[in-house]
């Protein structure tokens, strides 16, 4: 009975485990769209106050896609060239934009494909209006993780209970 | 990569060819939107066969902005930007308002690329009138354009620090040290200290102030304050070597701007150089009270 018992616990701490595996995607968005937002910041004092190239103040930021698309600015593209290369990379599995959603990418494409092409006025707009729209999708983000954090954990929880009652 | 190298990886294939060709030679690289690219050397001109669209030579103008228009703007202002290596990108198209820092361009239809050429000893000539040993002497360099003032310059610049003079440029249109984040990418001496970007008399009243300089170096001097702000340079001891613009010595008296920097008695010589591209033709020595006639002496 004792093993039992020990085995039903293990099969309840897994389910939850497990539900909390879940609910990780969700809390990658929020610290993905977090990093590349305190990177626009970043971006934008570069760029607005500072009038540094757009290549040197992609790199100086602390955003690894930041840094990424300057990189491959490097090569003599645009920085919304270089975006487009990166994106696939970036989009993969296990990659740094891999939790982000079509919407998050709507936002991206609307910055990235703008940046370093017109005066420091309308870059100051594009950076304002991007990283606004990207703050919302933090807070939205951070929400949805939070109920799919609770789902999930509650799911495994459940099922975890099931199983447990089928073991003993 | 230098600017050469550069254009041809932004300009159509037989237009690059044709670049790479007369690489020694060409000084300027003039684009214009629907038309063939033209190339200018010393010795004269050449069209390339193929057209240059108006996107293409958006995206030639964007690639030498290094896709960072906004950190162009204020030099765009004045009609041209200066590039990484120091060659000078003059721009042409409609001018959509003027404000008090210049005119706003917009739909830029021509850019006209000036190639720096750093030639180390193109000063030798002149050391031994700027610096004979006791001291530098103050001297401006004139000529028309396209003959090498600013290669000059750069090269007295190096010359002066190596001989052990501590050396202040101050380089309003990034041209003759070509700085990036605040180092210089072309060699002005280990004993020189750049002000970029700055106007003249702003740029030369921190220098002095600041640096503790024996020679300013500044380039194409002639607006209205340079008279004052060198003539306070020179009161504090501080030598000057710069250049204007000027066909010859007659023209340079008879330009109010110029004779009224004269006038001030900061300059002691005057080089000309004329004939071919960095040939000083004569240097003449200021009468010793300046005034509105200098005295010219052969030097």
């Amino acid at each position: 009975m004792g093993t039992r018992v020990a085995l039903a616990l293990c099969v309840v701490a897994s389910c939850t485990l497990i539900g909390k595996s879940l609910a990780g995607k969700a809390r990658r968005r929020v610290t993905a769209l977090k990093q590349i937002a305190d990177g626009l910041r970043n971006l934008r004092v570069n760029v607005v106050t500072m009038f540094i190239p757009m290549r040197d103040s992609l790199l100086r930021t602390d955003c690894p896609l930041l840094n990424m698309i300057g990189e491959r600015m490097g090569e003599g593209m645009s920085a919304g060239e270089a975006w487009m290369a990166c994106k696939p990379a970036a989009r993969r599995n296990g990659g740094i934009c891999d939790a982000l959603t079509a919407a998050d990418f709507r936002i991206l494409d609307g910055v990235f494909v703008k940046l370093g092409q017109s005066e420091r006025e309308t870059q100051d707009n594009l950076l304002s209006e991007s990283l606004h729209e990207l703050e919302r999708s933090v807070d939205a983000a951070r929400a949805k993780a939070d109920e799919a954090d609770r789902l999930y954990v509650t799911l495994g929880l459940l099922v975890g209970l099931m199983l447990a009652l089928i073991v003993i | 990569m230098d600017v050469i190298d550069r254009l041809k990886s932004l300009l159509p294939p037989h237009t690059a060819a044709a670049l790479e060709k007369r690489r020694a030679a060409v000084r300027e690289v003039r684009l214009r939107a629907g038309m063939p690219a033209q190339l200018v050397a010393f010795d004269g001109d050449a069209l390339c066969s193929e057209i240059i669209s108006a996107e293409k030579l958006r995206n030639i103008l964007a690639a030498l902005m290094d896709f960072s228009l906004y950190s162009r703007e204020n030099e765009l202002a004045q009609g041209f930007f200066t590039l990484s290596d120091g060659s000078r990108a003059g721009v042409c198209g409609r001018v959509s308002g003027a404000g008090s820092d210049g005119a706003r361009l917009t739909d830029i239809g021509s850019i006209c690329v000036r190639i720096a050429r750093p030639r180390q000893g193109s000063a030798d000539a002149l050391m031994s009138t700027i610096d004979p040993g006791d001291g530098v002497r103050s001297t401006l360099i004139i000529s028309p354009p396209g003959m090498g003032k600013t290669t000059l310059l750069r090269d007295v610049a190096r010359q002066l620090s190596v001989r052990g003079r501590n050396v202040v440029v101050a380089d309003e249109r990034h041209e003759l040290a070509a700085c990036r984040q605040g180092v210089p990418t072309i060699d002005v001496g280990p004993r020189t200290d750049v002000m970029d970007g700055c106007a003249k008399r702003v740029a030369i009243r921190l220098l002095v102030r600041g640096m503790a300089p024996d020679v300013i170096v500044t380039d194409e001097i002639g607006d209205a304050g340079d008279a004052e702000t060198l003539a306070d340079a020179a009161r504090c001891g501080v030598a000057v070597v710069a250049s204007a613009h000027a066909r010859s010595f007659d023209d340079l008296i008879h330009r109010p701007e110029l004779s009224s920097i004269l006038d001030k008695g900061v300059f002691e010589y005057v080089a000309l150089l004329a004939g071919a591209p960095g040939r000083i033709s004569e240097i003449r020595r200021l009468g010793a009270e300046g005034g509105r006639t200098p005295v010219w002496e052969r030097a």
